[in-house]
């Protein structure tokens, strides 16, 4: 059969034949032209090298299929030979998904398979946020003389999907990140849910049932009581899921988008739980939007959101990318009090427009940002100037920024806030 | 564990080099030149599958076999000539496999099956080769002529020519 | 079979027969000279020399796999910048990168003396010009002061082998770190 191709294994082995023959035939040794015909024996087995039809069956399990972040998952891949022909010399690697990688055993197989029979290897991924598709399984498949080869593919569908809880923890701090006091309202009833706010001079046609009549029995005068209605905040939370913004300080540990995930969730947790609507939104190449809302389907649709959607997932996006249109349907998506909550490591100077341009629309913005800068080469070490600089700006224009490095969120929001309330 | 080590599988290496110590052993019995030669072409061995090179390897092969053409040229036995010739080939063979499996697979997955399989293989196909010939000489009783030399020679030639690749 | 091949397969045939049938017994009548086989064996050894040489030209041709086991990874902030160093060094590239080099570093030198120094814009500016927002002379000098490195510095650098482009981006990024600490030059705001 003419599959695959040369791999030139044993080219020059019939030079050597020949020299060996003509060495034999000089010094009228026979035994040099024996081990000529012993090489003429084994390039007649090279010519006959043939690789027969490859049929394989691949079935993957999984020893957990909806694992926790950070659980070790278990993979078994099981290889079988379906062809009706022996495959003497068979290479397999697995097509383990981007997102995930190996921490024990290993991922290829090498083995010889009669027809019928089956190889196994087994081998551990750690769970990591998202869903995770395996890509095909690539077989590299050589005859016994090593001279013919052929790369196939095989593919056996598998996911590996990991949806962490939507649980804040309990003492987060997030009391700073939105204000609850919406704006002024007049209402008919002071209840629960209002608040006193000021006393004004009384005009015509204001509500006698607002008329503070404690004042006009000491002084006489008329005046009128205003309220400030403590409603319930609308926020959205913006994650910056830009190419830009996929970057870490190292090869282990989260990367920035996923620090920022973690952060939006926490926080949708948190808010919601305070009675707050909550939405989200992914500023980023795949577009994302779950408008603010409460109740226990918005939290369930929201956890999903965050584990499954592709814009939340760990690896780079590479679609095309127009900032200033994706900032324009936000605006128009916003409502108008509506506040904001951008998580965006600030790696690059659009990331602060971003959030001034949001703020200047007349929403409330408060930037969580996970720091990714290390201080390795001297790049990094600029970068890290580049991002403080980056935030002394934000702060500046008024904008809330909660720098988080290496400490628990809780901590970076408590230190913030106590920045805040100075 | 992330990254695989693309180095020559431990398999691999373990068994290129017994075939090759089994090659020293068949030249030990030619001259002592052809056996340190042998020798010198398995240090070469060991070192290309350290460093996972072809050349060194491509390298000791060769020098396995001026050793066998030295062997050979000094008036060596025909049986240790051809047991010295199975031992190198299958050296060569087993080390260049070692290198491939390992930049395919690398050192952590377990091989085993693999590369046994594939020396069983070449071994099969050397030792019945080696009979063969050996077979033949045997039954072409005593010295021959020049003429049936030449023309074996000539023969060999192009019968090469035809079934190399 | 190409023609080759089947002139090659009909004298190997021919030749292999002959000589068989010579060692079983048969006589061709021919006498081959000594100097006739010494040319032959040395055709022979020409030719198979010529095959050795071949495997050198010819490459290993195998799949090359790749690595699906590692986490796929991604940038660390700032490696744009280490890589226009790295261009800003070799060949080609050089000017272009050199340029972008000190043009980031001197914007960011402002910007920190603005933010962090407590500098207005135009001060800043200036005390980029004179070399005064730093105390390294090799650092000022990157960002294009004409401040003049003493001749003892100069001579203890180049002997020390740490004048090259990245050392001195280094202490220049290494000086803008410390704009606006207690480590400034005297006179610098917190």
């Amino acid at each position: 059969m003419s599959r695959g191709f040369d791999t030139e294994r044993w080219t020059g082995l019939d030079g050597l034949v020949l020299v060996a023959a003509a060495a034999g035939v000089f010094t009228r040794e026979s035994s040099l032209l024996l081990a000529a015909g012993l090489g003429v024996v084994v390039l007649g087995y090279v010519r006959v090298a043939a690789i027969p039809e490859v049929s394989l069956r691949i079935e993957r399990d999984l020893s957990d299929a909806t694992p926790d972040p950070d659980d070790e998952v278990e993979v078994t891949l099981r290889v079988t030979n379906e062809g009706s022909s022996t495959l003497f010399d068979l290479r397999v690697v697995d097509g383990v998904p981007p997102a995930l990688g190996v921490v024990d055993g290993s991922a290829r197989l090498g083995t010889a398979l009669r027809p019928g029979a089956t190889a196994t290897a087994t081998y551990t991924v750690t769970a990591v946020r998202g869903e995770h598709a395996w890509d095909e399984t690539v077989v590299v498949v050589r005859d016994p003389s090593g001279a013919v080869e052929s790369r196939e593919t095989v593919d056996a569908e598998t996911t590996l999907r990991c949806e962490p809880e939507l649980a804040a923890t309990a003492d987060l701090p997030l009391r700073g990140l939105t204000s609850k006091y919406a704006g002024r309202v007049e209402t008919d009833v002071p209840g629960s849910g209002l608040e006193f706010a000021s006393i004004r001079e009384y005009r015509h046609g204001d509500p006698i049932r607002r008329i503070d009549w404690n004042r006009r029995a000491r002084t006489g005068e008329l005046a009128t009581v205003e309220f400030r209605e403590e409603r319930a905040a609308s926020v959205v939370l913006v994650v910056d899921t830009r190419s830009e913004a996929h970057v870490a300080p190292d090869d282990e540990g989260e990367t920035a988008v996923e620090r920022s995930v973690d952060a939006a969730s926490v926080a949708f947790s948190a808010l919601l739980d305070g009675g707050d609507s909550v939405g989200v939104a992914a500023f980023g190449p795949d577009e994302c939007w779950l408008a603010p809302s409460s109740g226990v389907d918005h939290r369930a649709r929201a956890r999903r959101l965050f584990a499954t959607h592709p814009a939340f997932a760990p690896t780079p996006p590479d679609g095309a990318f127009f900032p200033s249109v994706a900032v324009r349907r936000l605006r128009r998506r916003l409502a108008s009090d509506a506040q904001v909550i951008f998580c965006s490591p600030l790696v690059d100077d659009y990331g602060v427009s971003v959030a001034r341009r949001l703020e200047a629309y007349g929403h409330a913005v408060t930037v969580v940002s996970p720091d990714p800068t290390t201080t390795s080469t001297v790049g990094a070490r600029l970068a890290r100037i580049e991002r403080d600089l980056r935030l002394r700006e934000l702060r500046g224009s008024g904008v809330r920024v909660v720098d988080w490095g290496d400490e628990s969120l809780g901590v970076a929001l408590a230190r913030a806030e106590a920045g805040w309330s100075r | 564990m992330s990254e695989i080590t693309r180095q020559p599988t431990r398999t691999g290496t373990a068994l290129a080099l017994s075939a090759a110590g089994f090659a020293i052993l068949a030249l030990g019995f030619t001259t002592s030149t052809a056996a340190v030669g042998g020798l010198a072409a398995t240090v070469a061995l060991a070192a290309g599958l350290v460093r996972g090179s072809r050349r060194i390897v491509d390298a000791a092969g060769g020098l396995f076999f001026l050793s066998l053409l030295f062997a050979g040229a000094s008036g060596a036995g025909t049986e240790a000539l051809l047991l010295a010739a199975v031992g190198s080939i299958l050296a060569w063979d087993l080390a260049d496999n070692a290198r491939s499996v390992g930049a395919h697979l690398g050192r952590e997955t377990d091989t085993r099956r693999l590369e046994l399989v594939h020396a069983a293989a070449t071994l099969v196909v050397l030792a019945v080769g080696a009979a063969v010939v050996y077979g033949a000489d045997r039954a072409a009783a005593g010295g021959q002529p020049i003429t049936a030399v030449v023309l074996l020679l000539v023969g060999v030639v192009a019968l090469v020519a035809v079934v190399a690749r | 079979m190409t023609l080759t091949r089947r002139l090659f397969l009909l004298v190997g045939v021919v030749a292999t027969t002959a000589g068989l049938a010579v060692v079983a017994g048969v006589s061709f009548g021919l006498e081959l000279t000594d100097i006739f086989l010494g040319l032959v064996a040395a055709l022979a050894a020409l030719q198979g020399l010529r095959y050795v040489q071949r495997r050198r030209d010819t490459p290993s041709n195998t799949t090359v796999t790749d690595d699906p086991e590692a986490r796929i990874s991604v940038p660390v902030p700032g490696a744009d910048f280490d890589d226009d160093l790295v261009s800003a060094m070799g060949q080609g590239t050089r000017w272009a990168a050199r340029e972008r080099v000190v043009d980031r570093l001197e914007t960011r030198a402002k910007e920190a003396l603005v933010a962090r120094g407590g500098h207005a814009p135009e001060e800043a500016a200036a005390l980029l010009k004179t070399g005064g927002w730093t105390d390294d002379p090799v650092a000022a000098r990157f960002l294009g002061a004409s401040v003049s490195i003493p001749l003892r510095q100069r001579v203890r650098l180049f002997l020390s082998g740490r004048s090259s482009l990245t050392d001195r981006a280094e202490r220049a990024v290494a000086a803008i770190e410390r704009v606006g600490t207690t480590d400034g030059p005297a006179g610098e705001h917190r």
